[in-house]
């Protein structure tokens, strides 16, 4: 149905002409899309009208006073004028008012240049204000961690205060005293204590917050290149701010990109890592015990001879790669090829891979055209909001903040089913918590209260036997017994969903990780199915996606072509011009390939599986098994000590590309400052060894990539660089989610037995931490130094720890040092414990066999 | 007052037996309007919040009485606090609210209890026939703007008390972004009387209630039906003056009211001039401009800072007022206050800012611009 043409619209005057808007507009929006401006100080497109500055005003007719453009509706035959000589009048009052406690200070302040205030000053003519002002009592700049405010240049629009209440669901700011002693203070104690979105930081239209990381450039000194955050999956444009060659800081834009101008701690504040002392910045070769410096050719050599001895030797299956999530479509991509076409190697996995096949380069074998890739904007179009074991907040910061707005503008309804008790900003409207690894009882008892009560008539089963089955089989009340929610609960929430109509199904990492994901996630894709709504999947990395999409992983070529059918090999053979084999089954695991000395030569590619994968030590033996290690990376890191070869490579900010989003977006990064050292971006080292291996691939730039990849895989055609430059490009995914089908999902419990063990240990990602690089940005690693273990009260009262501890967590397979943080997000018996730690693993706490973690807790020294 | 004495319920039994539409018109046709300055009609207040359409709706009685100078909520809570719980019971009942608050000033202590002990006298049966509505007892963080009905809500939802913009209403959207009505304590104590003596009855006889203070001899409550004059509620009701010193002008409506001079004595005080009905009276030795300086003081103090005019305007008026003048020549400052003055009461967000300054503008309207030259 089309939007615009049902909407009501409203006819008005404004400035004498006759125009028609929606209802609903405010005279504001009225007046711009009509093409006529009014000056704003306060307004954002993104928050509620504020309504603090006053200075949008405009005469109405039948009004004595002027009436505030930004707050006030407009109403059918309304007469509008938007400049007169008393609106200038007051208007340059306003402008005095604000100015009056606005020291001058532009000449130092680090918006000069940027500062709407300066320039709505020389707009509105304001030369003078016959106010002298005030001494507000000169304190010295409010230190926030890693926030600074200064009283003195605030001017109280209430931006911040807002765009944490709305938008980020904090509500970490407010105005602190009256008149005009107020000031913005933090709601958190005595100094600030949030998320460090630097959301507040972003809106503030003068130099008043400020980040405590000093940053001393002028805004005409700097350059200003767009590109994507490289810390998560979901894709934010963000702007690199470059100052002489150097990156002096990152920056939003509410104009570009999914965010809206949203980031979170890592996109704002992890830039230091680019510029960190800790980067990797020179080819190194093992001599003897002892890595040492060497050039680009002699490693690559190297390199180079031993792949082609393995391969003599013992056969193209001999070369195995791990490839990270980090890596660019462009890297993926060549990597694979080289491996399939050059090589005759399937050997080639992610971690992701390694760990869920299902939910990753199988995800369309496993659900189809139902796959749950599902673009951002069905947030806004969402009937309902269903957390599934995933904690939003923590986990997609700023798909969180999309769901946030939706909440606001459309009143959507939330609800949560968690094995803990993830908050959430607005309520969700029911909360339940089930037991961990009851999840599929849930879902069953789910479907089974809504086949009761009669589907939705936006069900999209035609005949909905297929997706009842299994519930029906279980029944609603026997499917909770294990699962400790009440009838009551459960039927209510199904009423609830079925009512709101068309949910949005969150998965977390909870159910990413989760012994059971795969049925997990069939369970839910019926629910969604039954009830008119999708599945939106949870993904990890910057190009989680990307690096699927791009065949990286043994099941499938780019573009979900299975390696083990003819058609496909055909299909490549014909495209890459080489005979392409095709590759038998998947094969057994990587990690037991290098145990059973099935593989010689291993490369990992920019990730450090010792610290990310489940038992470090476990994954530490297994590397040592090949005969030669080549690691890739722009730090050191655990994986690295063991490396025959290591070569540095750029990160995100010095290279171009292209990375695939959460939603399935491709997006453009690009080449902000020059490489740290020696530093190569993947494809040239790869291009460069496919050389050395007298292998016929041969591409010049990364752009050339992108070209064979637009032209050949499935569901990228035609998304070259230059397609994709202006906001990116959805890729086009098999299937319609028109054609859905029911699946069969067990709703076996998983069970765990508890004996000297007593929590279910959940282990995911902090606000501040994902993966490598994040842990070389000073700022973040202030803001969370090392793990945390979120446990419950009673939990806590039980181990004898108390908030603040340093507490010891053990499982069978070993043990980390974490901060103990008693909260009421856990639930009783079941612990978080954040990763990305390489001094304090979680990961290591992980026994490969046993399905689900249980660790013990006692106090550190104690 | 003792009239008002609920003690068996009626108003409520009678509340009960007709249709909530019924209570609105009855409502309406009572003429009741609001007593905490508006003047709005009641019963189309109730209309609205009962046809906005909703899953939740409040009803919130205002009892943050921060004008100074009026002490009538206190009054009545502290006497009469069932007459008011039978008010916000009968609007809950009207509108289709399941839940309430009577939103208290912090000073209120005596208030509280009496509420609380009034809330406990009444019979759990004729409670439940009401379908067991729940009222709550809040407390404000004090402060005057505590006292405007969207900085109120804003206070209540576990946020700073702000005044927001309007649109939309609270009756529209109000707390937790549902429809709510919100009247202030005067007003839901009238609304047992309408059901005990009938509409009509109860219109014939409605009586304001005004709240005469500052020098005069009897400083107190009384009540009056609207109508009565200045000279009335001063000369007879509170005695006259309380020294030999003459009349010389009253605030009508507290300090952010329409000033009275002697010649305005005999104005017949109606729902547009007696506002709250705090009536301050002030004899021929008070200064004028320490009148207008502590008025100053007083909303500079309490103006909450969210809007630039009033922000910024509270306060330089009270710094301009407390310059010293050694030549007497104060006009080009008396430029500048009337400026700030129009500024404010044109752009200002909310009631504070656009009345701050009435004061103000009347005393220099009825007693010239010397005021700020004189002592
Ligand atoms: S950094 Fe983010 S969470 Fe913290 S105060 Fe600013 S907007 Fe709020
Ligand atoms: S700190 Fe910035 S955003 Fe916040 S009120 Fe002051 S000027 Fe506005
Ligand atoms: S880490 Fe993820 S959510 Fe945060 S700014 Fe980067 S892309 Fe956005
Ligand atoms: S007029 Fe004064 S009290 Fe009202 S919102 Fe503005 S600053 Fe706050
Ligand atoms: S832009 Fe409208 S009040 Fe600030």
């Amino acid at each position: 149905m089309n939007e615009t043409s049902t909407a009501k619209t409203v006819s008005l005057t404004i400035d004498g002409q006759t125009v028609r808007v929606p209802e609903g507009d405010t005279i504001l929006a009225a007046a711009r899309r009509n093409g006529v401006d009014i000056p704003t100080l306060c307004f954002l497109e993104k928050l509620k009208p504020i309504g603090s500055c006053r200075i949008c005003s405009v005469e109405v007719d039948g009004s004595a006073s002027p009436i505030m453009s930004c707050v006030t509706p407009v109403v059918e035959g309304m007469k509008v004028v938007t400049s007169s000589e008393r609106l200038s009048r007051y208007r340059q009052e306003m402008m005095r008012f604000i100015l009056t406690n606005h020291p001058l200070d532009c000449p130092v302040c680090e918006r000069s240049g940027e500062c709407l205030l300066q320039n709505r000053t020389f707009e509105l003519n304001v030369t003078e204000h016959p106010f002298k002002t005030i001494d507000y009592k000169k304190t010295a700049v409010d230190d926030w961690n890693e926030l600074r405010y200064n009283r003195n240049l605030c001017i109280f629009c209430e931006r911040c205060v807002k765009v944490c209440w709305e938008i980020q669901g904090f509500g970490a700011l407010e105005i602190g005293g009256n008149g005009y002693n107020a000031r913005i203070i933090p709601t958190t104690g005595e100094t600030l204590d949030c998320d460090f979105c630097g959301q507040c930081l972003a809106v503030c239209p003068v130099g008043a917050i400020s980040s405590a990381i000093v940053f001393s450039a002028r805004s005409w000194e700097i350059e200003k290149v767009e590109t994507i955050c490289p810390f998560c999956a979901v894709g934010c444009s963000i702007e690199v701010n470059v100052k002489d060659g150097a990156l002096v800081r990152n920056t939003s834009n509410d104009g570009i990109g999914v965010n809206n101008g949203n980031l979170c701690a890592r996109g704002r504040f992890g830039h230091e890592s680019v510029q960190s002392d800790d980067r990797f910045k020179t080819p190194m070769v093992r001599k003897g015990v002892k890595l040492v410096e060497t050039g680009w050719d002699e490693a690559i050599g190297n390199v180079a001879e031993k792949i082609s001895e393995a391969v003599k030797n013992d056969g193209p299956d001999s070369v195995g790669v791990i490839v990270s999530e980090t890596v660019t479509n462009e890297d993926a991509y060549l990597i694979q090829k080289i491996f399939r076409a050059g090589l005759k190697s399937n050997r080639i996995e992610t971690l992701s891979n390694m760990l869920n096949p299902k939910l990753n380069s199988g995800i369309f074998d496993e659900l189809g055209p139902s796959a749950p890739i599902v673009p951002y904007d069905q947030i806004g179009k969402a009937g309902s909001f269903v957390f599934f074991g995933c904690d939003a907040e923590k986990e997609n910061p700023v798909i969180a903040n999309m769901v946030r707005v939706a909440m606001r503008d459309k009143g959507t309804p939330l609800f949560v089913a968690n094995a803990r008790n993830p908050l959430f900003t607005p309520s969700a409207r029911q909360r339940v918590r089930y037991e961990y690894g009851t999840e599929t009882q849930l879902v069953a008892a789910l479907i089974g209260a809504l086949n009761e009560s009669g589907l939705p008539d936006n069900s999209r089963a035609d005949d909905p036997s297929a997706f009842i089955k299994t519930a029906e089989s279980v029944g609603v009340s026997e499917a909770l017994k294990s699962a400790g929610v009440s009838e009551e609960a459960v039927r209510r929430m199904a009423e609830g969903i079925k009512t709101a109509g068309s949910p949005l199904i969150f998965l977390g990492k909870e159910i990413h990780d989760h012994p059971k994901s795969a049925q997990i996630t069939r369970a839910l894709s019926n629910l969604a199915n039954l009830t008119g709504g999708r599945l939106l999947l949870y993904r990890e990395y910057c190009n989680s996606q990307g690096a699927n999409d791009m065949g990286v992983g043994r099941s499938h070529f780019p573009g979900y072509l299975r390696t083990d059918s003819d058609q496909a090999a055909g299909y490549y053979s014909a495209k890459w011009g080489v005979e392409i084999p095709v590759f038998s089954g998947p094969a057994p695991d990587t990690l037991a390939e290098l145990v059973a000395g099935k593989i010689k030569v291993l490369i990992v590619v920019g990730c450090d599986p010792i610290t990310h994968y489940n038992d470090g030590q476990f994954v530490r033996e297994a590397i040592q098994s090949a005969g030669f290690v080549v690691v890739t990376g722009s730090y050191d890191n655990e994986t690295g000590v063991l490396a025959d070869v290591a070569l540095p490579t750029t990160v995100a900010a010095e290279r171009d590309g292209s990375y695939t989003n959460n939603e399935g977006r491709v997006q453009l990064i690009r080449k902000a400052v020059e490489p740290a050292g020696q530093s190569r971006p993947e494809w040239e080292i790869f291009q460069n060894l496919a050389g050395r291996l007298g292998m016929d691939i041969s591409y010049e730039t990364c752009e050339q990539i992108a070209g064979e990849i637009a032209e050949f895989v499935p569901g990228y055609h035609g998304l070259t660089h230059n397609r994709i430059a202006q906001g990116g490009a959805l890729v086009d995914y098999p299937g319609k989610s028109s054609d859905v089908e029911g699946y069969e999902f067990d709703t076996v419990t998983v069970s765990s037995d508890g004996a000297g063990f007593p929590f279910v240990a959940v282990i995911g990602n902090s606000l501040f931490h994902l993966g490598v690089a994040s842990r070389h940005s000073k700022a973040l690693n202030r803001m969370a130094p090392g793990p945390c273990l979120e446990i419950s009260p009673d939990d806590a009262a039980a181990a004898g720890v108390t908030d603040g501890d340093d507490a010891i967590v053990e499982s069978v397979q070993g043990s980390i040092k974490a901060k103990v943080v008693v909260t009421e997000r856990s639930s009783n018996g079941v612990v978080f414990i954040t990763k990305n730690f390489e001094n304090a693993p979680a990961t290591h706490l992980i026994y490969r066999k046993s399905p689900v973690t249980r660790v013990k807790v006692s106090r550190a020294g104690g | 007052m003792s009239s008002m004495s609920p003690a068996d319920n009626l108003a409520l039994e009678k509340a009960l037996a007709i249709k909530p539409e019924e209570i609105i018109d009855e409502i309406t046709e009572s003429g009741l309007r609001g007593l905490g300055g508006a003047g709005f009609p009641v019963g189309r207040k109730w209309r609205t919040v009962r046809e906005a359409r909703s899953d939740k709706k409040f009803v919130i009685c205002n009892a943050e009485e921060g004008e100074p100078g009026t002490f009538k909520d206190r009054y009545l809570i502290e006497n009469f606090p069932e007459m008011v719980i039978e008010g916000v019971l009968i609007a809950m009942h009207a509108v289709g609210a399941k839940q309430s608050y009577i939103y208290l000033r912090r000073e209120y202590g005596k208030g509280y209890e009496s509420l609380k002990k009034a809330v406990r006298g009444f019979p759990p049966g004729l409670i439940k026939k009401f379908g067991s509505p729940e009222v709550t007892l809040w407390k404000g963080p004090g402060g005057y703007i505590c006292g405007e009905e969207s900085a109120l809500i804003e206070s209540i939802s576990g946020r700073r008390a702000e005044p927001q913009s309007r649109p939309p209403y609270p009756t529209e959207a109000g707390l937790f972004g549902h429809p709510t009505l919100i009247n202030n304590v005067e007003t839901l104590a009238n609304v047992p009387l309408i059901f005990n003596m009938g509409a009509e009855k109860y219109r014939e006889s409605f009586k304001k209630i005004f709240c005469v203070s500052g020098d005069v001899k009897k400083r107190g409550i009384y009540k009056a039906a609207p109508g009565v004059t200045l000279r009335e509620l001063v000369f007879n009701h509170a005695d006259g003056m309380k020294s030999a010193k003459r009349f010389k002008l009253a605030l009508v409506g507290g300090v952010s009211g329409r000033v009275f001079s002697s010649d305005d004595l005999d104005l017949k005080l109606d729902y547009e001039l007696f506002g709250n009905g705090a009536i301050i009276v002030l004899d021929e030795s008070r200064s004028l401009r320490d009148t207008i300086l502590n008025i100053a003081e007083f909303f500079a103090e309490e103006s909450c800072g969210k809007c630039a005019p009033c922000r910024q305007g509270t306060s330089r008026f009270e710094a301009i007022l407390k310059r010293k003048y050694k030549n007497k020549d104060g006009s080009k400052d008396m430029e500048v206050l009337k400026l700030l003055s129009t500024v404010m009461k044109d752009t200002s967000l909310c009631g504070l800012g656009r009345t701050a300054t009435n004061v103000f503008d009347d005393i220099v309207k009825k007693f010239g611009q010397e005021v700020l030259m004189t002592s």
